[in-house]
């Protein structure tokens, strides 16, 4: 087939603009930090994180500032969408499995801290103490669950 | 063989001979655009490419996959009503849909539907409108069913390969919007154009919608998820 020479310089332009702000794109793009896997040394937090009445539970919920947390979950108290859970102050995102259950992060400041599941369904707080063990009076504004997620857990939208 | 026919339509003098070319000055207007808007005023944002470029992105390329729908309908102004329907729901469900998950992905499931809802109900009124009220009636329930879907699977796959998501669903709606192109060529094979026009509607709108999407993405509210 024949292509007239003007859509043949359309499509080149087209691919040229698309190679070229993609590349940009990427080369200035970084994932939302996965953090579980990379090695520490020092001191860990260890934390179970588990779903009771609809909340996420983290014993205990109070950590350090400044030192590793790593939050182990109980997958057979997580139900649904509960398993895909995000730490936004702290860019922690991850959707938990049967061989990866575990989130780490270092937590750099202190207040008290939400944890939801994806969907903004399934919520819970954490307090991040001062590195002098003293608690700040930061508190991360409260979540407004949209849940459709009964006390059981599962949400609405397959969850 | 119809398809082949519009194959060859692409490189001859009726409407779907511009189709490329509507395709390229969105393309070229949106970026432009873009890329100004980011030297004078977000070059120094911390995060602003790896949070929002690659929805950006890809925003701009779906802006720019409508455009050649809505020069074709322009051209022709009046058709079937069935054909209207069509026009209007796939132009209303794809738009909404396309902005309402880039929207949702970076700005929470609320704000993402207003923005995807808000988008597709125009869109798929703005060319439903072409064939009475069977087609505004598609594009106004199209645009604001697209919108809601949009952002909710946004936020549903947020977790589990949303970027991936983002580029699959890109391509499913290329791919529907190239058959209503050629819907919009058997449709109308053996009529004449009634409507000439330069690339001013294109320019506009590529224009509006890459400013609406960079501000609501940067500046505007955001859900919980997302603060």
């Amino acid at each position: 087939m024949k292509i007239k020479k003007s859509n043949l310089l359309y499509l080149v332009g087209i691919l040229l603009i698309i190679l070229l702000a993609g590349s940009f794109v990427i080369s200035k793009s970084e994932n939302l930090s996965n953090v579980s896997g990379t090695v520490y040394n020092g001191d860990v937090q260890i934390v179970k994180l588990s779903v009771q009445n609809g909340n996420y539970v983290l014993e205990p919920s109070e950590f350090k500032e400044g030192v590793l947390v790593r939050i182990e979950a109980d997958l057979s108290n997580m139900p649904g969408c509960s398993r895909s859970v995000v730490i936004p102050s702290f860019k922690v995102s991850k959707t938990f499995s049967s061989n990866n259950n575990i989130i780490e992060f270092i937590p750099d400041k202190a207040g008290t801290f939400n944890i939801v599941c994806s969907m903004n369904m399934y919520s819970g707080k954490f307090t991040v103490l001062e590195k002098n063990g003293t608690k700040s009076d930061y508190v991360e504004q409260k979540i407004n669950s949209g849940s459709s997620c009964g006390a059981g857990g599962g949400c609405g939208c397959g969850g | 063989m119809a398809l082949n026919e519009f194959v060859k339509e692409l490189n001859g003098e009726r409407i779907e001979g511009e189709i490329i070319k509507t395709l390229m000055v969105s393309l070229i207007t949106s970026f432009l655009t873009l890329f100004l808007i980011y030297y004078i005023k977000l070059r120094d944002m911390n995060n602003f490419i790896s949070d929002y470029g690659f929805f950006l992105f890809f925003a701009v390329l779906s802006y720019a996959l409508i455009m050649p729908s809505i020069r074709q309908v322009r051209a022709f102004k009046q058709f079937p009503c069935m054909t209207g329907m069509m026009i209007g729901m796939t132009i209303g469900m794809v738009s909404g849909f396309l902005a309402g998950f880039y929207i949702g992905s970076t700005n929470g499931m609320f704000w993402g539907s207003v923005f995807g809802m808000s988008v597709g109900i125009f869109l798929g009124y703005f060319n439903g409108r072409c064939c009475g009220i069977m087609g505004i009636m598609e594009g106004l329930m199209a645009g604001f069913m697209g919108g809601l879907m949009g952002a909710m699977t946004a936020i549903m796959m947020y977790n589990d390969n949303l970027k991936l998501a983002g580029v699959i669903i890109f391509v499913i709606c290329s791919v529907i919007l190239l058959g209503l192109n050629y819907m919009l060529y058997k449709e109308t094979k053996f009529e004449e154009r009634i409507h000439y026009e330069d690339q001013f509607i294109t320019i506009v709108l590529s224009f509006l919608l890459t400013v609406l999407s960079i501000w609501f993405m940067v500046f505007g509210p955001k859900g919980v998820l997302f603060q």
